[in-house]
């Protein structure tokens, strides 16, 4: 964990090197690297990435799933920034601190080493972030059932108040935890009298 | 005396390699390819005349490759989505003919996040990074659009044709109007004769 961090400032400072010497590169192949579908961490597959996200319903009706989810986006705290009944979808965003200690101790020890060194580093850390959330309906042919497909990503701004990292949210607890709050969700609304 | 002017000579230098790709930045840096050759890589026809199916293929497809939602509008047909904040696509379907539906894409993509973005032209990008898992997801076939399936072209060559008739109709007063110059010049020397 620690060597994970002190790893991070060389990183960065990699990552602002190949920054700068990217600003001439061909937009056309940077879009077709970022263009690509997620890569899912090692050992799962595209496949297990889209079953992680999706679950299915015994329920068509889209207007009832569509309420539920945007109840459910509300406990978790997201605002809605978009959403159509006829198109199955459902956008949410929050914005959410983002500082870890280790990370800042790290960065500032980093600063340290390299003051030793004679060289200036300037310590850079996620400040915060905002997580949206993207929700989609629908209607699996042939039956009365409904496929939810739900991802998050997250779009870090550092201690500049740069947006500086995005990434799509991989760990399978956080879909986990939204499915079965959803769940209850849907649950409780076919319960309501 | 002389140590100051080197310093100088040295931060011009350094200025100006700096500057070299950065020097007046629009916000958003267009294609310099033709429209005709835009259109054709940006633009696919699908054999169907379901509009909704297509539509929410066109959400699917793009939350399988890990956009989020930015807005939708099933009305007109579109959907714009950014993929974590870097790559951000339109796409609109149409229908033509009652039979096809034409779909079009046009991706912005961002070398870095804080840098404008760059208009996307490379026809690869486009069917690998969006017809293809597209026509996937609805089961079709993306098929090459001829010139005639698009409205914008038709216009198009009309104002041009209108555009020439106006120019053709305008040399010929102005002919017309120079004859009667020159007419009246004729009448007036022989007058003063």
């Amino acid at each position: 964990m620690r060597v994970d961090y002190l790893l991070r400032g060389p990183i960065a400072g990699m990552a602002v090197m190949a920054f700068v010497l990217s600003a001439c590169v061909s937009p056309n192949d940077v879009a077709m690297d970022i263009g690509g579908p997620p890569k899912a961490e090692e050992g799962k597959t595209a496949l297990n990435l889209r079953s992680m996200q999706t679950r299915r319903f015994d329920t068509f009706d889209e207007r009832r799933l569509l309420r539920a989810a945007t109840q459910t986006l509300q406990d978790l705290g997201y605002t809605v920034t978009e959403s159509s009944l006829k198109s199955g979808v459902l956008v949410g965003a929050k914005e959410r601190d983002a500082e870890e200690s280790g990370q800042i101790a790290g960065q500032v020890m980093l600063t340290l080493i390299f003051a030793a060194l004679g060289t200036y580093h300037s310590p850079t850390w996620d400040a915060s972030q905002k997580i949206v959330v993207t929700l989609t309906t629908s209607p699996v042919e042939n039956s009365n059932q409904s496929d939810v497909r739900v991802s998050f990503d997250r779009r870090l701004t550092n201690n500049y108040g740069d947006l500086w990292r995005s990434e799509v949210i991989l760990d399978p607890s956080v879909y986990q935890e939204f499915f079965e709050k959803f769940s209850q969700g849907v649950f409780l609304e076919g319960q309501k009298l | 005396m002389m140590r100051p002017f080197k310093g100088c000579i040295v931060l011009a230098g350094a200025a100006l390699v700096l500057s070299a790709c950065a020097a007046d930045r629009p916000t958003l840096i267009l294609s310099k390819k033709s429209a005709v050759e835009l259109r054709s890589m940006q633009s696919r026809a699908f054999e169907s005349n379901d509009r909704n199916k297509v539509f929410r293929g066109i959400i699917a497809t793009f939350q399988d490759l890990g956009y989020s939602i930015r807005k939708v509008e099933p009305d007109a047909g579109t959907v714009t989505a950014d993929k974590l904040a870097r790559l951000t696509m339109t796409a609109t379907a149409y229908p033509k003919d009652n039979t096809r539906m034409i779909v079009r894409a046009n991706a912005v993509v961002k070398i870095a996040l804080d840098l404008p973005g760059n208009q996307v032209d490379s026809p690869e990008f486009y069917l690998k990074r969006f017809f293809e898992p597209l026509s996937k997801a609805i089961f079709l076939q993306a098929l090459q659009v001829e010139e005639s399936d698009n409205p914008a072209v038709e216009k198009a060559e009309e104002t041009l044709k209108n555009a020439e008739e106006r120019e053709r109709l305008a040399a010929e007063l102005e002919r017309k109007k120079a004859a009667a110059e020159k007419k009246k010049d004729e009448a007036e020397s022989e007058q003063s004769r």
